[in-house]
């Protein structure tokens, strides 16, 4: 195995790192705001990479273009569920919460599977198989893009976090909902906005998903799996150490993709994560509560 | 006086009745044919598609009167169970098909690893077991749990060829369009026979003139990633690509990897799948891609009685559905099964199978692609392999053909 082929695979795994910090980004956020573990974020991005490839091929427009309207639909559907279905029901605990959310999945798949069946999906394009040789490596150019787009979005999201009122809010009603509330944060409503937020990142990772990779019904478990192994891997509540998580992610799994094959590249990664948890319990990035 | 005439007239009436009542013909006859397929689950599309084929075979025995064995006729019903793509719910189809339904023939699983839960079964309760998809290993490729046709097994019989009696015939056409291609790298699905086909390839390439590099590239089925799979394949620098084994996604989404990392060359794979859907996985652009397969962009080439397949599949079943070639692939076996039980004058399994075994004359069979005969006697030791036409579907620069028919003899 050449120096080069293991730089190779480093390389498109710290660009595929940042495809998957676009997707466990929404997940994050959720677990660090509201302490809940949204199992249905496998099913939002599935939603997300459906409504973009039908929207885009009705409307015959870039898959790009379609996300905008797809995070606005996703946007109004995480607002409502937190608002009529996570929020009375967290008010009871988390394991109702983890529950109604472990419901919500098996309706969605369901759902999913009635409507558009078990076919095999892809978001095409002109540009989406294309590889660019950059120092003598080909990169596709749905990495490049992922890689772009998680770092503009990972810092939006810190810049909204830290600079913005809402954000400050929400990071308030983090640390202590009942003070916030008596300072005069309506909790419920951040929750409700924080939530409709990853939802609508969602969206766009359901469309790099769709247009890296494919999707059928099924596939929100294999993400959002990875999205949980990455929000432990950066520390929990981290919107920096998501992006630090995936990229290591990554990396790990090109490097031991290439020197040991695929079929072992899931449980490198696996285990070097255990290996980053033992030496640091809360994370990359994380503090300890 | 009149009690007597009475009594001797309802005895007289007691007796008649039964005799003038009894009917002039024998009640209608049914034969029960069992088929089990993944009905469920993510390939799900593939074995609905293959429901569909059976479906309109037995259809079209049923509507012109039934299944003539003899004097006889007899109508078909046909029972078709999911499996799931687990064994053990192929078992206990197999079971409720045979046990409780009394069927006598069993078309499926459309899985290798299936096949070998499914028979034993079968084999107890005297039904012939069918395969009427690929195998992706024949006999002649010896292994632990080699799920073929082999003289140890009988009622079994095969309708289909299977990945390495068929990969000689790509070879060959690659040759003839890629005369520049002289380095081979191998990849595929983790799967058993997959070590025994790159040794297999290591033996038969290089008197071709051809040579294998690297080493054989094993993919988890549910991979989700092909770069870094991709990237070790192209790190041996070969000039074409051959798939022996592929899940209906693994050869698209290679083909979009190793495309995405600059590489030129033909990607060819010898797992019956439709090569548009492949393109599609690929990005919809795909080029110098082939394989065997039968592309539905690409009816009008195929013969009229495939055509008249398909025609009547869109009157039956919804267009949408209409995604795959498998359906062509389930009426094919479907229909052999049943010429051969028109030829052997009877529905008995055992009688069937010798038939099927003395079916060696070109012609002495009829498929969607032309005339057949059974063989398979030198290479799996018993003659119980359909001999038939295919085709080697291509796509280039994103338009999918069935560029060529090629004959499958398995000797």
């Amino acid at each position: 195995m050449s120096f080069f082929t293991i730089t190779a695979g480093a390389l498109n795994g710290l660009l595929l790192g940042g495809l998957y910090a676009v997707t466990a980004l929404g997940f994050s956020m959720i677990f660090g705001v509201m302490g809940l573990m949204n199992v249905v974020h496998g099913e939002l991005l599935v939603l997300g990479a459906y409504l973009c490839f039908f929207i885009s091929r009705a409307l015959g427009i870039d898959p790009f273009v379609a996300t905008l309207i797809v995070a606005a639909i996703l946007f109004a559907v995480g607002y409502l569920l937190q608002s009529f279905v996570f929020s009375p029901v967290m008010e009871r605990g988390v394991e109702p919460a983890l529950l109604t959310a472990f419901g919500l999945s098996i309706i969605a798949q369901s759902l999913f599977l009635f409507y558009w069946t078990t076919n095999t999906r892809s978001i095409n394009t002109g540009y989406s198989p294309v590889g660019l040789k950059i120092l003598g490596i080909y990169l596709p150019v749905m990495y490049l893009i992922s890689f772009g787009l998680a770092l503009v979005l990972v810092a939006g999201v810190h810049l909204f976090m830290t600079k913005t009122y809402l954000g400050k809010a929400t990071r308030a009603a983090t640390q202590d909902p009942d003070t916030a509330q008596v300072m005069g944060v309506n909790v419920r409503r951040v929750y409700a906005f924080t939530y409709a937020l990853a939802a609508a990142i969602a969206a766009l990772g359901g469309t790099l998903i769709g247009m890296t990779f494919s999707f059928v019904p099924s596939s929100g478990l294999t993400w959002l799996l990875k999205g949980f192994v990455i929000v432990v891997l950066g520390g929990m509540g981290s919107i920096v150490g998501t992006l630090a998580g995936a990229l290591l992610l990554g990396v790990v799994e090109g490097v031991g993709g290439a020197i040991m094959g695929t079929g072992y590249h899931d449980l490198i990664g696996l285990v070097i994560i255990l290996l980053v948890l033992v030496a640091r319990p809360t994370g990359l990035l994380g503090s300890a509560k | 006086m009149k009690k007597a005439l009475f009594s001797v007239l309802l005895i007289a009436t007691l007796i008649a009745v039964p005799i003038f009542a009894a009917p002039s013909v024998a009640a209608e006859k049914t034969v029960v044919i069992g088929a089990i397929g993944f009905l469920t689950g993510p390939a799900s599309a593939g074995g609905m598609a293959a429901k569909a084929g059976w479906e309109l075979a037995v259809d079209k025995y049923n509507k012109a009167g039934g299944l003539k064995i003899g004097s006889d006729t007899y109508k078909i019903k046909l029972i078709v169970e999911d499996d799931a793509m687990s064994a053990d719910q192929a078992a206990t189809a197999a079971t409720k098909l045979v046990k409780s339904e009394g069927a006598k023939f069993i078309v499926g699983p459309l899985t290798d690893g299936l096949k070998n839960a499914v028979y034993p079964i079968c084999r107890k309760g005297g039904a012939l077991m069918a395969a009427v998809d690929g195998m992706n290993a024949s006999r002649a490729l010896s292994y632990e749990g080699n799920a073929d046709v082999a003289p140890d097994k009988p009622l079994f019989v095969r309708m289909h060829w299977a990945n390495d009696e068929i990969y000689p015939q790509l070879f060959d056409y690659l040759q003839e369009h890629y005369p520049q291609v002289k380095k081979i790298a191998v990849c595929g699905v983790v799967e058993k026979s997959e070590d025994l086909f790159f040794t297999d390839l290591g033996k038969k390439l290089p008197p071709m003139g051809l040579q294998i590099v690297g080493n054989l590239e094993l993919i988890a089925p549910d991979a989700s990633d092909y770069v870094p799979a991709a990237t070790r394949v192209l790190s041996a620098k070969p000039d074409g690509i051959f798939i022996p084994i592929s899940t209906p996604v693994l050869w698209g989404f290679m083909v979009k990897a190793v495309r995405e990392l600059g590489f030129k060359g033909p990607i060819f794979c010898s797992t019956h799948l439709d090569v548009d859907f492949t393109s599609t996985i690929a990005g919809g652009n795909a080029t110098d891609i082939f394989g065997v397969g039968i592309t539905l962009k690409d009816m009008e080439s195929l013969s009229k009685a495939a055509q008249e397949v398909k025609a009547e599949y869109l009157k039956k079943y919804p267009a949408k559905d209409l995604i795959s070639d498998v359906f062509l692939v389930g009426y094919n076996g479907m229909w052999v099964l049943l010429q051969t039980m028109e030829k052997a004058k009877s529905v008995d399994p055992e009688t069937v199978l010798k038939t099927y075994e003395g079916l060696t004359k070109k012609g002495d069979l009829q498929t969607l692609w032309g005339p057949a005969y059974v063989g398979g006697k030198k290479t799996l030791s018993v003659n119980r392999a359909l001999c038939y036409p295919y085709i080697i579907d291509t796509c280039m620069n994103g338009v999918s053909k069935n560029a060529k028919t090629i004959f499958v003899s398995v000797p």
